[in-house]
């Protein structure tokens, strides 16, 4: 492979890589790293070293700082946003958790917690069903304090302000789909069952 | 008060901005050579370090273009602010206090 082609190789994988920064910071950032990335492949290559060495430990360390900016980019949304916010995300945790069990079929809790939640490890026992509705019901209510926080918005008419509470209108979107998931779930079962062809 | 250090990064970049303004690849070229190339920082430490001196207010962009040969439109010339100065000047007094401190204690390592 000719040394023009292992540059052009180098420096499309780090622009790859670069692309993975948060939108705010590639913005601000993305041609300056790959200025400085092409200087250092160039500088390489004239003094004879190891472009592939190079390419790696640069890429490596663009990996670390993408998984830096965005911990910080997701730290600094948190707390911009507003205590309804807040109150909401942390409200829709149980459901949140409750998704990954389901979706994992239950394997990522263990034998003992099984025990607890269900009779067999199939039927939910009283502990389980307090669990799981109890997930669900603070889904609506996550929604309506989400929702509290939001009003105030909508009534100025200013879209700016709305532009600026991204993460409530996102997570107001999100709970919505969720919960019309749920509703179609619970319809489509009840029309089953009144046909007898439920479990 | 709890006093706040430098990270080696930070410190680095301040010390090649102390002498002039320098683009990325500049500092990092001026950051090897300052550490006998035992500081190796890669495109994203140097940016990530840069972003958070920007917004702190430790180094500002710069209008000058003091590379002629390697003049670029993309590149963006960094100048260290009275505020770097003051923390660059902190830091140097701290070591210098240590390594004084040291040589009093009477070990042998320190030169």
């Amino acid at each position: 492979m000719s040394d023009s082609s292992r540059k052009r190789i180098a420096r499309k994988t780090m622009r790859t890589v670069v692309r993975l920064y948060p939108r705010r910071f590639r913005k601000r950032f993305e041609d300056q790293i790959l200025r400085t990335f092409a200087d250092l492949v160039d500088d390489i290559s004239d003094h004879g070293r190891s472009m592939l060495l190079l390419t790696v430990a640069s890429l490596y360390d663009a990996s670390v700082g993408v998984v830096q900016e965005w911990t910080k980019e997701l730290v600094t949304t948190m707390l911009k946003t507003e205590t309804t916010t807040r109150i909401a995300v942390v409200l829709c945790v149980p459901f949140a958790l409750l998704i990954a069990a389901a979706l994992f079929d239950g394997t990522i809790l263990n034998a003992q917690l099984l025990s607890i939640v269900t009779v067999d490890g199939q039927q939910l026992n009283g502990i389980g069903r307090v669990i799981v509705f109890g997930s669900v019901l603070l889904l609506p209510i996550s929604l309506v304090v989400n929702l509290a926080g939001l009003i105030p918005s909508f009534r100025q008419h200013n879209p700016a302000i709305l532009e600026g509470r991204v993460s409530s209108v996102s997570l107001a979107a999100v709970q919505t789909i969720a919960l019309l998931t749920i509703a179609g779930w619970i319809v489509t079962e009840t029309v089953s069952c009144s046909r007898g062809i439920c479990d | 008060m709890k006093e706040k250090h430098l990270t080696p990064a930070v410190f680095h970049i301040l010390l090649a901005l102390s002498i002039e303004e320098r683009h990325g690849y500049g500092i990092m070229k001026q950051v090897a050579t300052d550490s006998l190339g035992k500081v190796k920082m890669g495109p994203g430490t140097l940016y990530g370090s840069i972003k958070r001196m920007l917004d702190t207010g430790l180094i500002e962009e710069s209008e000058a273009r003091v590379d002629p040969e390697m003049d670029d439109a993309r590149r963006i010339y960094y100048k260290i602010t009275i505020v770097g100065e003051k923390a660059l000047k902190d830091e140097l007094e701290r070591y210098s206090h240590l390594v004084k401190l040291t040589r009093k204690l009477g070990l042998a390592y320190v030169g």
